[in-house]
Parts: C-alpha cells; structure tokens; sequence
C-alpha cells in the first residue's frame, strides 16, 4: 500500500510562494517570475503534483469566440495550500535553527 | 474532459497529436496541453519578428519534447485515481522510456538491432491496434484503490527503504548481470555513478539547511 506523505520539495514550495504572493498565475508566468528556477519542460508537472495534493487547483482560461490555439490554464493555492506553506516554513525554520544551534 | 482541437496549421497541433498517442486523458490535459497552449501563445505575442518566432519555437518545442523524456520518469504521480476504479490506459506512460532503453540496446549492440527494430515495429502495431480498438469499446478496469497495477517494469516494484529492500536490490541487480554478461561495465558504471551521485546530494543538502534534507523516496516509482 503507497503511503502519501505531506511533503513539501524546493520546487513546488516556489510555485506555492509565488502563487500566494503574486496571486493565480498561468505556467509560462510562474516560470518567468521565477528567475530560472522553474522551467518551461518541467512546470506543469510539478504543478500536477501540487494539483495531486491539493495544494493548488486550476481552471482552463475561457477563450474568446473564434480565438485560435488551446486554452491556457490558470493556477491558484488551495486553502490546504496555504496552509502548507506556511505550516512547512515554519517546520523548514525550526529545523534549520536546530542545526545552527 | 474537455478535448480543444486546435484548427490544421496551428502550431503544436502535430505535437498535440504525438501526445495523445503517448499519455493518457489526465496527463494531456493537466500537463500537455498547458505545455502546447504556452507554445502557441508564446509564438502568438512574438508577432511579426522573426527571432522572437524562432526563440519561440525553440523554447515551446524543447519544452515539449522535455516532457516527453521525463514521462517515464514522472508518471507515477501523474495517474488519477477514482475511488475503486481506474480508468483502463492504453498509451502506457512508460512507453517513452522503454522506447530510448529499445534504442540504446538496439544501436549499441548489433547482435540486438533485428531483435530490436522487431519488438518495436510489432509493439507499435500492437499498441495502434489495442489503442483503436478501446477507443470503440470505451470500458472501465476495476482496481483496488490505492495500489500500484502489476507491470513488467522495475520502477513499479515497491522496494522498502530497508535492509530487505536493500537485499531485494542487490539479488535483481545480480541477476540481471548473470543474464547479461555485456552489460556488466554498465551496471558497474551505474552503481559507482549512483553512489557519487547521492553523495553529492547528501553534500549539497548538508550545506544548505534551509532548503531541507533530501526526502527518503526509496520507493522506485
């Protein structure tokens, strides 16, 4: 039996910081505000995991009527996201104080 | 599930048509098709100019086939779950995989390349074969919830982190090296890249404390 444990990686703690900083956002505009660390190949599977989770949830953009192209999708945290976040930033704090002291 | 089709001519819509042969409803959808609709709006705001079109087809492309190296790598996290079922997947998320591991074998030892070249071309008729004729029969394959579903594939082993998963590593590694005698100086090579490897990830974790120690997946999935 697979065990789901609540982790939080570097990566989607990011995606989770930006989300709740800067608002929804779609995957392009998380990669470029991310200043490299995230990219474009990679992204989205990161944010599937999160999706996964229910750290974050999405819906398709709604387009216009005879737009071109595949809808984008848009991104924003969940409030167990949230609630992740902040509950993993103050675990990842503790521990790192620990090892300082 | 929404299924948009982009109009013939539109870029990306051979690529999405790659992906559809390649993943499954939920990956193409949570995760391909954001990858292709970035694509073709990042090549609809460039307009005009020719290297910003070009820079951008460039960065949608290799993001696109990116994903497609790390499907077998990833896949695991990608299957949805509905409560006692699971939707029946033909297009094999490990199918990228197996198919460099096919090319590997094939090109690097001549005495497999007919072996090879067979497999392949007799799994892809089998698979555009399997994969029509679910699509008319359209069914659902009831799976206890929560397990992993039983394939030939060494990742979908479930290998405690212990000293039985340790044992259960080393005797399938052996094995494999009594069958494939060849292969030795590469299964060599692995554990000795494998150790170096975790050994640099345990020192640049140490190092930095703040982004956390490494997380103890020993489940190879």
């Amino acid at each position: 039996m697979s065990e789901i444990r609540p982790t939080l990686p570097a990566k989607e703690r990011l995606i989770l910081d930006l989300l709740v900083g800067s608002g929804p956002m779609y995957g392009l505009q998380l990669v470029e505000q991310s200043q490299g660390a995230l990219k474009r190949g990679t992204v989205y599977v990161t944010l599937g995991r999160l999706e996964a989770k229910g750290f974050v949830e999405s819906e398709q953009e709604a387009l216009p009527p005879g737009a071109i192209g595949l809808p984008r999708r848009i991104y924003r945290p969940t409030s167990l996201g949230e609630r992740m976040l902040r509950a993993w930033t103050v675990l990842v704090n503790e521990f790192a104080w620990n090892a300082v002291k | 599930m929404t299924r948009s089709t982009p109009t013939r001519g539109t870029p990306g819509t051979w690529l999405l048509k790659v992906a559809r042969l390649v993943f499954n409803d939920a990956v193409s959808a949570s995760i391909v098709v954001p990858t292709i609709a970035d694509l073709q709006a990042d090549i609809k705001a460039a307009g005009e100019d020719r290297a910003q079109l070009l820079r951008a087809r460039i960065r949608g492309y290799a993001a696109f086939w990116k994903l497609i190296l790390l499907a077998p790598f990833a896949a695991h996290a990608w299957t949805v779950r509905e409560e006692g079922t699971m939707t029946l997947n033909t297009r094999s998320n490990g199918f990228p995989g197996w198919l460099v591991l096919a090319g590997i074998l094939g090109f690097t030892s001549p005495a497999l390349t007919p072996w090879t070249v067979t497999v392949l071309v007799g799994g892809l008729v089998f698979a555009v074969a399997i994969h029509l004729w679910y699509s008319r029969h359209p069914i659902l394959l009831a799976t206890r919830n929560g397990e992993g579903r039983p394939e030939i594939n060494f990742s979908r082993v479930p290998v405690g982190g212990n000293i039985g998963g340790l044992i259960f590593m080393a005797g399938s590694m052996a094995i494999l090296v009594s069958g494939l005698p060849m292969w030795r100086w590469f299964f060599g090579a692995a554990v000795v890249g494998g150790f170096l490897t975790a050994g640099l990830v345990y020192a640049w974790h140490t190092a930095r404390p703040s982004h956390g120690l490494p997380e103890n997946y020993i489940h190879l999935r």
